[in-house]
């Protein structure tokens, strides 16, 4: 098991869907900076005063985010900070779902087919968030197995003189 | 620490990259909200006023309730009011636009309030939106709202009418939920 989730193949096509996911999603919402900032508005959990601020910089993150999991550059933090902001878009997303509330929330593949998202959307979009962040966890936990195994293994052929 | 480190520099890079390319941006966008949008602190004045000259505002004559200057972008300001004045103004039968999707309309809207969902509205190209208010007093007093509390459809609304040239928008920020709670008319 451990062998097939380290699976440079299986990594790479992880990295690849959830970082294309997260640079498509990023473009969308720093092409329209206010349009974001009232999407961010309407989950009605933020103060009025760092919507904005929240609304420039957020895209970026996740942009780099995205552009720096498909390219292999710094793995280990962006597929954390994607893996955190995963929990806070499924944390509010429930809570609009629970509170009922018709948001844009400008997140998941289904925010293609529309803007406004009915209940039974925004569940499929906890759905699509609950998979990404699995995946993410599986990228986290063993982008750096295989060479983690290689350092151990030289490790132990230094100790056995070896080398 | 290496993960630290690293989601450091991803966040720094976002935020420099960021702050730069939305102050180049036509569409760039101010660091912190402007309040003034939410503000509801002219609704008194305006009220005062009106009881000072009251008039029926459904009636094509209607005086301007507002100081009619334009702004920077060539359109008199839409003015945000509270529940008191919202609730004078419906007396006098102003117009009430609920810019709410269709199904919530449905569900429960001011009485006589007509349908304008804002989605539906901000969709529509300048020369489509002149068509559907042409029917109305670009002068007459029109107060839009939507659900409440964070709901900024009022607002939008109000904000692509006024662009039309229609001098008195009003909003009703408190919306459908303030003013069902309060016990004023409402139609379902």
């Amino acid at each position: 098991m451990r062998d097939f989730l380290s699976n440079k193949y299986l990594q790479f096509i992880l990295r690849l869907i959830i970082g294309a996911m997260f640079i498509y999603v990023a473009y969308n919402k720093f092409i329209n900076p206010e349009e974001f900032a009232k999407a961010i508005k309407n989950y009605d959990m933020l103060p009025l005063q760092v919507i904005n601020i929240m609304a420039i910089i957020l895209p970026y993150i996740e942009l780099f985010s995205g552009l720096f999991l498909i390219l292999g550059i710094y793995k280990k933090g962006s597929s954390a900070i994607i893996g955190i902001s995963l929990i806070v878009f499924i944390i509010a997303l429930t809570t609009a779902f629970a509170r009922g509330l018709n948001i844009d929330c400008g997140c998941g593949f289904s925010s293609l087919i529309q803007e406004t998202a009915s209940k039974n959307e925004l569940v499929i979009r906890i759905f699509e968030d609950i998979l990404m962040l699995l995946g993410i966890i599986i990228i986290y936990m063993f982008c750096d197995e295989k060479k983690i195994e290689a350092e151990e293994i030289k490790e132990n052929q230094i100790i056995k003189g070896e080398i | 620490m290496k993960t630290l480190k690293q989601i450091l520099i991803i966040l720094v890079l976002s935020v420099a990259i960021g702050l730069i390319v939305n102050a180049v941006n036509p569409k760039g966008i101010p660091l912190v909200v402007d309040m003034k949008k939410y503000s509801t602190e002219k609704s008194d004045k305006l009220k005062e006023d009106f009881i000072n000259n009251p008039y029926d505002t459904s009636k094509n004559d209607a005086p301007l309730m507002q100081n009619p200057h334009l702004n920077k972008e060539g359109f008199v300001e839409p003015q945000n009011i509270k529940l008191d004045f919202a609730k004078i103004l419906f007396d006098k039968n102003a117009l009430f636009f609920d810019g709410r999707i269709p199904e919530d309309y449905k569900a429960g809207h001011i009485k006589g309030a007509i349908s304008v969902p804002y989605e539906e509205f901000h969709k529509k190209s300048k020369e489509e939106r002149i068509e559907m208010m042409k029917g109305y007093n670009k002068n007459g007093i029109i107060v839009c709202y939507c659900i409440g509390g964070d709901c900024e459809m009022s607002i939008d609304l109000a904000y692509d009418i006024a662009k039309l040239g229609f001098t008195s928008m009003n909003i009703y920020l408190g919306g459908y939920k303030e003013w069902e709670n309060a016990g004023y008319p409402v139609e379902k």
